[in-house]
């Protein structure tokens, strides 16, 4: 990969620039889908366990 | 770690550490923060260059992410970020220009330094100045809410009519230059107006280096008197438009390592999360206090860096300032998650 990254940076700086900023894009699309799900999800599961706590102390 | 381009050698997890500050501050406050990425990295050892470019680089990628989660919350205007955006562009490779002329003339470094310490110490001063007007005004009572003192230069600003008042497409007839943003609570502004703002947020930007999220946030708040959390996610949808050209124009001449920005945006996107969450639950008036805090130190980071460069023997101080500035950025997100565990704590013993 390193290769990679100094030959194509080196050989060809618009392919260079547009290779950079669609990698950052892709990455921050990525991680910002990855953990809105994570946190929904963690909201989902304590808001599950807040109900069942409530339900406790009303039985 | 080796870093290909930059050639360098990094431990990740300094990498790691950065992202995350850099990330909780940039949804906190709305800001990119590439005055606290290009000083980490300096500290860390890459070369000058490789730490300007792959700030700017990080900073696209964090606002991206940060402005997601603001849409999420309902804090983004992307009607105002577009106004805004078309006079920004042109004013980028104006700076550029200007840039050039000033480095031909051999004084580029001193002045943009001279420039850019002038505008954080007058911004840090004057959002300090406005939390303690505000909180004079209360009385006993601490400022709160979106009390700010210039509340009568932002009706003026709003109610300014500037001409044409109507511009004439074929095709479709005459369209009034007058438009309402309910997003920022605006019924009617003259599009001229946000356009003149974002044309002289990219100038500076573009003559700083910098994304220009730091003065763009306060002139929302403090000139147009938008809500802070509006703000601060719409500032964040304009700083993707400048960090993009920014890093686009580093990358055409190899001055960027995308592995370590990659590493660190991944680190900075679970920043982002907890600092876009904590807009909701730490009152506005605070963080334009602790806003204000952030921008005199980095006024204080880059006068020490001037100094060290003016100065023969003082080149300690820039080291300095690095450091000045990524401790105040972790001392900053202590001060945040302590925050946000109060305010959740308040929150759970009021349903008890």
């Amino acid at each position: 990969m390193n290769e990679f990254l100094t030959g194509l940076s080196s050989g060809q700086p618009l392919l260079w620039a547009l290779f950079v900023l669609g990698v950052m894009a892709v990455a921050a699309l990525s991680l910002s889908i990855f953990w809105g799900g994570v946190f929904r999800a963690l909201g989902l599961v304590r808001g599950g366990r807040r109900r069942a706590d409530r339900d406790d102390v009303l039985s | 770690m080796y870093f290909p381009n930059a050639d360098v050698v990094i431990h990740p997890a300094l990498l790691v550490f950065l992202g995350l500050i850099v990330g909780m501050l940039g949804g906190f406050f709305g800001v990119g923060g590439g005055f606290l990425i290009t000083g980490g990295l300096l500290v860390f050892g890459v070369p000058p260059v490789y730490a300007v470019g792959t700030g700017l680089t990080l900073v696209m990628g964090t606002s991206i992410i940060n402005t997601l989660k603001h849409r999420n919350l309902g804090n983004v205007d992307f009607k105002l970020g577009a106004l805004m955006v078309t006079g920004t562009i042109p004013a980028i490779f104006l700076a550029e220009w200007v840039n050039g002329t000033l480095e031909a003339a051999g004084i580029a470094g001193p002045v943009i330094r001279y420039i850019y310490v002038g505008f954080l110490a007058s911004l840090g001063l004057f959002i300090l100045y406005d939390f303690w007007r505000t909180w004079m005004r209360r009385g006993s009572s601490r400022a709160e809410g979106e009390d700010i003192t210039t509340a009568g230069l932002t009706q003026k600003v709003r109610s300014l009519r500037i001409p044409p008042h109507r511009v004439g497409i074929p095709g479709v007839g005459g369209i009034s230059t007058y438009v309402a943003l309910p997003v920022s609570g605006i019924e009617r502004i003259s599009v001229f107006v946000p356009m003149g703002i974002g044309f002289g947020i990219g100038f500076i930007a573009g003559l700083l280096g910098a994304g220009g999220g730091f003065i763009l946030m306060p002139v929302l708040i403090f000139v147009l008197g938008i809500p802070t959390t509006i703000a601060i996610g719409t500032d964040l949808f304009q700083i993707i438009i400048t960090g993009s050209v920014g890093s686009f124009a580093y990358a055409l001449s190899d001055r960027v390592d995308p592995l370590m920005a990659v590493l660190m945006l991944a680190a900075a996107s679970i920043g982002s999360q907890l600092g876009a969450s904590a807009t909701q639950r730490v009152d506005p008036s605070r963080i334009r206090f602790l806003y204000g805090l952030l921008i005199m130190t980095g006024a204080v980071a880059v006068a020490l860096e001037e100094v060290s460069q003016a100065v023969a023997g003082a080149e300690v101080l820039s080291d300095v300032a690095s450091v000045v500035l990524l401790g105040s950025g972790g001392g900053m997100c202590l001060v945040l998650l302590f925050m946000m565990a109060r305010s959740r704590q308040r929150r759970t013993g009021g349903r008890h």
